[in-house]
């Protein structure tokens, strides 16, 4: 728990001398920290902005990635609420993922789309995202069925 | 082939190890109805003696719905439809009841029960009001128990949802009392009821106070692909149904920052129904009992196209295709038309009172049938309620499409008042198929 702490603390540290600077691509990553860009994603998806809310979600990954995946490879289960938190790095990359495939999804990049849900399903399996309603869901489970969709979209024409 | 029919009902018999009621004795013209518990754990449904696996759709007008063409479900490979209240059984159409029709077509029904919902005012500590409703309820079996086209009572839909101020064993225990009241009159058509989506408090509480349930079903949209895995987590060792699943939920899809969902577009519609439809059929084989796909018909709800399969006109909308295809392996001769893309410049952005702007549709028939295009600006709906309550229509704006209505394109200017608005398209192939998306925007001072 003390070293989760010292870690958010250093990465909240770290995100500071990150903050405010528009990327060479123009987007506001804000203070660059994963919960930031997770909800910058989730936003930019809402407005219709797809292209965007991928790019988020690649930052995301590009940040924080390589913590979500320690943090996959120490747990045997999907942590329990009381210490959900302390997988931050899981829960937003895991997050980003699906967002990333929803808005590829959008732009009807189907292949890259479905590499997206796969990571979920294959590799970042115990991440969680809270919804503001109430709960925490697994984008895992939620990206099953879209994988499913995704590939029957390969082989019918809806 | 009836011998083989036979031959597959004798072994299923034979392998059972306990047969669920109702029971086989032989009373009233009816039909027969029947989950046989294998010696695996597994479930059969058996009607008339006869294997059967639920192909099935809700439907039926009134309380806000608009019931789809019953033919056009048996053409496409469906077997069942399911209602929510014993009044629109007995709604005529061309002097027929919603029973008889079905009947004339093959299809067996999943009879509604409506049992009253705290949230709509009914004191389930008020006696008398459970007398009444006990009273409703046993005259409604009486009447229809003994017609052929009866599948299942579908006692109760989502009464358990909703309702912060009420405990779930209250009504788990008036649920059970009424399912033993039809067991008694109808010993012959299973007892299904229907739950919010599930979880373990609430399996937990039917498991322990509902014990007359047949059969669980379950209302899931966004997690309907991944009900019947979910429910073994959740200690449910029964048989169950998805008695309703399609599209995203609209509490669950991404919305604007203005709060309006967003409404996917009707390809992903058709194939998220599909891979609904399929996944529970092939991940659950035995536990399943079938599916009812949500609506064969028109409803508003957060939009006047999110659930409804058909246009109020009656147009089939793609995913009616879509499940023609699940349920027969096959598309339909005449395929509704494929939109593959509405743009506007306003989509999703905030922009001024009278600004003018335009909207186009990029959309393909098939059989390449001639399209016309019908554009609409409307409100967005302000009368948003829960658990499926009937919604009023939001406002239209007829006057804020300036040219080319009917093609393509139109351009449009945004309305006068301020506030979440969306602009609607429809293509019509004049063969009985259409499509339909919607764009929301906002328009502010």
């Amino acid at each position: 728990m003390r070293i989760t702490l010292a870690l958010l603390a250093l990465f909240s540290f770290a995100s500071l001398s990150l903050a405010a600077e528009p990327g060479p691509d123009g987007l506001d990553y804000g203070d660059h920290k994963s919960v930031t860009l997770q909800v910058k994603a989730w936003d930019a998806l809402g407005e219709g902005r797809y292209e965007d809310a991928v790019k988020y979600t690649e930052k995301c990954a590009e940040l924080y990635e390589a913590e979500a995946r320690k943090m996959q490879a120490s747990l045997s289960a999907k942590p329990s609420s009381d210490v959900v938190n302390e997988y931050w790095a899981l829960n937003d990359v895991g997050t980003c993922y699906f967002i990333r495939g929803e808005a590829l999804t959008k732009l009807k990049k189907n292949e890259q789309a479905l590499a997206a849900f796969e990571v979920l399903r294959d590799d970042l399996y115990y991440a969680q995202a809270w919804d503001p309603k109430g709960w925490y869901w697994a984008p895992a489970d939620a990206a099953y069925p879209k994988i499913e969709m995704l590939e029957a979209r390969t082989k019918a024409d809806f | 082939m009836k011998r083989k029919a036979i031959g597959v009902v004798i072994a299923l018999l034979l392998g059972s190890c306990a047969a669920s009621v109702p029971g086989d004795q032989d009373a009233g013209p009816g039909s027969r109805v029947q989950v046989v518990k294998q010696s695996d754990g597994t479930f059969t449904l058996l009607r008339n003696g006869e294997p059967y696996w639920v192909k099935g759709a809700g439907t039926g007008g009134g309380q806000g719905l608009g019931g789809g063409d019953l033919e056009l479900l048996a053409a496409s490979g469906g077997n069942s439809i399911r209602t929510w209240s014993i009044e629109q059984l007995e709604q005529l159409v061309d002097g027929k009841s919603l029973l008889d029709r079905a009947h004339e077509l093959g299809i067996s029904v999943t009879a509604g029960l409506w049992v009253q919902h705290v949230r709509h005012g009914f004191d389930y500590s008020d006696r008398a009001s459970i007398a009444r409703q006990r009273a409703r309820l046993r005259d409604a079996v009486l009447k229809h128990k003994d017609h052929p086209a009866l599948l299942f009572w579908g006692l109760g839909n989502e009464m358990e949802a909703f309702e912060p101020n009420v405990e779930g064993e209250v009504i788990w225990r008036e649920l059970n009392h009424l399912a033993g009241i039809i067991k008694e009159l109808d010993p012959h058509h299973p007892v299904v009821t229907v739950v919010a989506g599930a979880d373990s408090e609430k399996i937990a509480g039917i498991v322990k106070h509902y014990p007359n349930m047949d059969i669980l079903g379950v209302n899931a949209y966004g997690s309907a692909p991944l009900v019947g895995q979910n429910l073994v987590g959740m200690g449910w060792t029964g048989p169950y149904l998805l008695t309703e699943f399609g599209v995203t939920g609209t509490w669950e899809a991404p919305a604007t920052p203005w709060g309006a969902p967003i409404e996917p577009d009707p390809s992903t519609k058709a194939a998220e129904t599909y891979t609904a439809y399929k996944m529970d059929r092939d991940n659950n084989v035995g536990r399943s009992l079938g599916s009812y796909v949500f609506f064969w018909g028109y409803k508003q709800e957060a939009t006047a196209t999110w659930f409804g399969m058909f246009l109020p006109s009656g147009e089939a909308l793609p995913r009616v295709d879509a499940m023609a295809y699940a349920w027969s392996g096959k598309w339909p001769e005449n395929r509704a038309p494929k939109l593959r893309e509405l743009a506007t410049p306003v989509a999703f952005k905030r922009v001024k009172p009278g600004s003018r702007s335009y909207a186009e549709a990029d959309c393909i028939d098939r059989e390449g049938d001639a399209l016309r295009f019908v554009w609409d600006i409307r409100a967005e709906s302000s009368d948003r309620r829960t658990g499926g309550d009937a919604e009023a229509v939001p406002p239209s704006f007829p006057d804020a499409i300036e040219e080319g209505q009917g093609t393509r394109r139109i351009e449009f200017r945004a309305p006068d008042r301020p506030g979440a608005y969306r602009v609607f398209v429809t293509a019509y192939d004049g063969q009985g198929g259409a499509v339909v998306h919607n764009l929301p925007f906002f328009v502010e001072d």
